[in-house]
């Protein structure tokens, strides 16, 4: 992804040039919309953006998840997570 | 080659953070990582709910550095092991004890590093990731 201070711009900025940036965005690059100083939305690649769509719908149908399995698992709290983080470091 | 039951605890801080002692044992090649299907269905399922999309890629990265015993969770096991640790962890308990493996790596040392548990597990060890990766090097 690339992303650099030049495609970062407000809304009201981009408002008026809508085209212009439309044309400017290609394959990973794309423009952050920023409201009040933080990112809102962003401007993408239409054929980059059906890529990561695609790519996110391969990761999520390959799994290990057995319903089978499920009874047999647990859901982790997130204090165990963080005493793990703690007991992990080297 | 001695073998290390991977437990959940220990691949979902794998996946969660690149830089501790769980990423560094899947770079070991003294070892062979072993898991069940459980605790790859218990992972995933924390993976998913728990960490960001990116995570669930190295998952996937990471499960392929294991060998996967097709072993089914053993209920009699089950019911023996809730008597020596906590009720959640029986069925990782259980899990470990059936893979025969040399050890098991968790991240779990309040409830898995005690005398029962190593009485049980005997002469299967069970270390922390920092513990198997200093004993390695020496």
């Amino acid at each position: 992804m690339k992303v650099d201070a030049a495609n970062i711009i407000p809304i009201t900025k981009a408002r008026s040039k809508l085209g212009d940036l439309a044309e400017k965005v290609a394959d990973d690059s794309y423009i952050v919309l920023t409201k009040d100083g933080s990112p809102k939305a962003a401007l993408v690649d239409i054929s980059y953006l059906t890529k990561l769509e695609n790519e996110v719908n391969r990761l999520y149908k390959k799994t290990f998840i057995d319903p089978k399995l499920l009874p047999y698992s647990r859901e982790f709290t997130n204090q165990e997570i963080q005493e793990w983080k703690r007991q992990d470091s080297l | 080659m001695k073998s290390v039951f991977v437990d959940s605890s220990v691949l979902f801080t794998a996946t969660n953070s690149p830089v501790g002692g769980s990423s560094k044992l899947f770079t070991l090649r003294q070892i062979r990582l072993v898991t069940s299907r459980v605790v790859l269905a218990e992972t995933e399922r924390n993976v998913r709910k728990k960490l960001e999309p990116y995570h669930l890629e190295r998952f996937f990265v990471l499960v392929e550095h294991l060998s996967i015993i097709d072993q089914i969770p053993d209920n009699r096991l089950i019911a023996k092991t809730k008597q020596i640790i906590a009720e959640k962890d029986a069925v990782i308990l259980a899990e470990a004890s059936l893979s025969k493996t040399d050890f098991l790596v968790t991240l779990n040392r309040k409830h898995f590093f005690t005398d029962k548990v190593a009485h049980f597990l005997k002469p299967q060890k069970v270390l922390i990731p920092k513990m198997l990766i200093e004993m390695i090097s020496i």
